[in-house]
């Protein structure tokens, strides 16, 4: 009869459905999932909201597990994830403006610069991000969600692009005065080479003469990179739309020409070299490395075609080279003669003491007594 | 001789008391994916503390189902799932190797019933914990002894 009454009531409770409070163990859960979504407020929502509940009936927490436990480790991590956010967010606002580029005038010499300066402003960004995730641990789950958090992506944005494209404006005016100086440094090297090859042609010209003009030929090659280097320096980076009209002008400027002719005079220049020795070899391929990156850059901005081919053939012109071979020391032979050379010595050495020995008796030496 | 042999016997008693800690078989509720060979691994990743074999218990319920809620109380585990028409309490015996299973039907008025929106969670206090479970918007508490009543006592 007891248990027909326990029952009865029971029955009376479970057909009366009611609104409970939210479980414990699900806030807990939805905490730790908005902070693998790098959301910290409402993990940090979710955890007050469990504490509360469990201030109010601590029997929802019989052995203080999640209060002791559970809860104050979620807590910690958003924690440690809103001081990470917000001194990214501030990392962020304050690079964004305070990176002001002083005006230096429309030179080659400004580009390098301000390329210098972009390229620093962007590592001591990409430190400073560093410190900060460094600063506070995170648990890796946690971590793994706030690498993906917008902020962090911004920050990428501008260490990656945001910096060079500040400089468009100053680059964008700079563009011309670069390419019309290249231009005209490209021509008169041309015209070098044409009077080199009349020059080798006629039997009248004297080898002092040649050898100016090459002088000079090398000096207007110099230049003529140079100023190619100012431009890959100008296109450094992710090609984002801000560098459009650099590009623009760029191309319409017949950049590619110069380039091309610029690896087409350093296959001429290669295949000139009779011999070279390893230090030598190793300057050209040091420029050959150069050059395959400037296209690589000049091909991604779509300044110039890829001069793949071309390039092919300068490698394999570099490789033709023959390389003078240093004479190796004879180790083995300069080990056998120091051998002999010592052996001689305490020969010399032995033979000097016995002699002495037969000459001169030693000190205490008594003649025998004769009566 | 009579205090010799009594020396004896408390020396012998003292030898066969057992020596106890405090250790208290608990856990909180933990979603489980049931495997291809009906098992479920008590615990996440390498952190786990056994291996529950529970095809017997799904062969008796008849919902299709991936993973299973699971609660530890005072050495018992409490089992269910969504569209499960019991609570499963399993009891672990003494050789480490098995365990035996019960099913508490929480909806007696309706044999056809299935439970649906379940949670599970310990409430009372240290002393008295319950399993509290959660079912189509009622709640029920299953006490130390495995006993279901409508408060934890």
């Amino acid at each position: 009869m007891k248990s027909v009454n326990r029952w009865a009531t029971l029955l009376l409770v479970l057909l009366a459905p009611v609104l409970y409070a939210q479980d414990i163990q699900d806030l807990y859960e939805q905490a730790k999932a908005a902070l693998r979504s790098a959301d910290y407020q409402s993990s940090l929502d979710k955890v007050a909201a469990a504490k509360a509940e469990i201030s109010n009936d601590p029997k929802l927490d019989p052995n203080g597990v999640f209060m002791k436990r559970l809860l104050p480790e979620v807590e910690t991590n958003g924690q440690n994830m809103a001081a990470i956010m917000l001194a990214l967010d501030e990392l962020y606002d304050s690079s964004q403006s305070g990176l002001t580029f002083p005006d230096l005038g429309l030179s080659q010499e400004a580009v390098t610069t301000y390329y210098s300066q972009a390229r620093d402003a962007s590592e001591e960004l990409q430190r400073k991000r560093d410190e900060i995730l460094a600063s506070r641990e995170l648990a890796p789950e946690y971590k793994a969600a706030l690498l993906k958090a917008p902020v962090l992506t911004r920050i990428e944005k501008l260490a990656s692009t945001g910096i060079m494209e500040k400089l468009t404006g100053k680059f964008s005016q700079m563009v011309g005065v670069l390419t019309d100086s290249l231009a005209a440094v490209d021509n008169r090297f041309r015209m070098a080479e044409a009077r080199l090859t009349k020059m080798q042609k006629s039997a009248a010209a004297s080898k002092q003469e040649i050898e100016k003009i090459k002088s000079d030929m090398a000096k207007l090659n110099a230049e003529r990179l140079s100023y190619i280097n100012t431009i890959s320096e100008m296109l450094a980076g992710e090609a984002s739309p801000e560098m459009e009209p650099i590009r623009v002008a760029l191309s319409e400027n017949q950049v590619d020409d110069v380039f091309r002719g610029v690896i087409e005079s350093e296959i001429r220049r290669v295949k000139g070299i009779a011999i070279v020795d390893s230090a030598g070899y190793k300057e050209l391929m040091k420029d050959y490395d150069r050059i395959r990156n400037y296209n690589r850059i000049f091909a991604k901005n779509n300044v110039a075609p890829d001069q793949a081919a071309l390039l092919a053939s300068y490698e394999a012109a570099i490789k033709a080279v023959p390389i003078e071979v240093p004479k190796r020391t004879n180790w083995t032979m300069l080990y056998i003669l120091g051998g002999v050379l010592i052996l001689l010595l305490l020969v010399g050495l032995f033979r000097l003491s016995s002699s002495n020995k037969r000459k001169s008796p030693p000190a205490s030496y008594q003649p025998p007594y004769q009566p | 001789m009579k205090k010799a042999l009594m020396l004896i016997v408390l020396v012998l008693m003292a030898g066969c008391s057992k020596q106890l800690v405090r250790f208290d078989q608990y856990s909180v509720a933990m979603n489980l994916k049931v495997e291809a060979d009906s098992s479920i691994y008590l615990g996440d990743g390498d952190k786990f503390n056994g291996v529950l074999f529970i095809g017997p218990i799904l062969k008796k319920e008849t919902a299709p189902i991936t993973s299973v809620k699971v609660i530890q109380n005072y050495g018992r585990y409490y089992l269910c799932a969504e569209d499960f028409r019991n609570l499963w309490m399993i009891q672990p015996t003494t050789d480490g190797a098995s365990g035996k299973y019960k099913a508490i039907d929480v909806t007696p008025e309706d044999k056809s019933d299935t439970l649906k929106n379940i949670s599970l969670a310990r409430y009372g206090d240290e002393e008295r914990t319950c399993v509290r479970f959660r079912f189509n918007g009622k709640e029920i508490f299953i006490n130390q002894k495995g006993g279901l009543n409508e408060e934890c006592k």
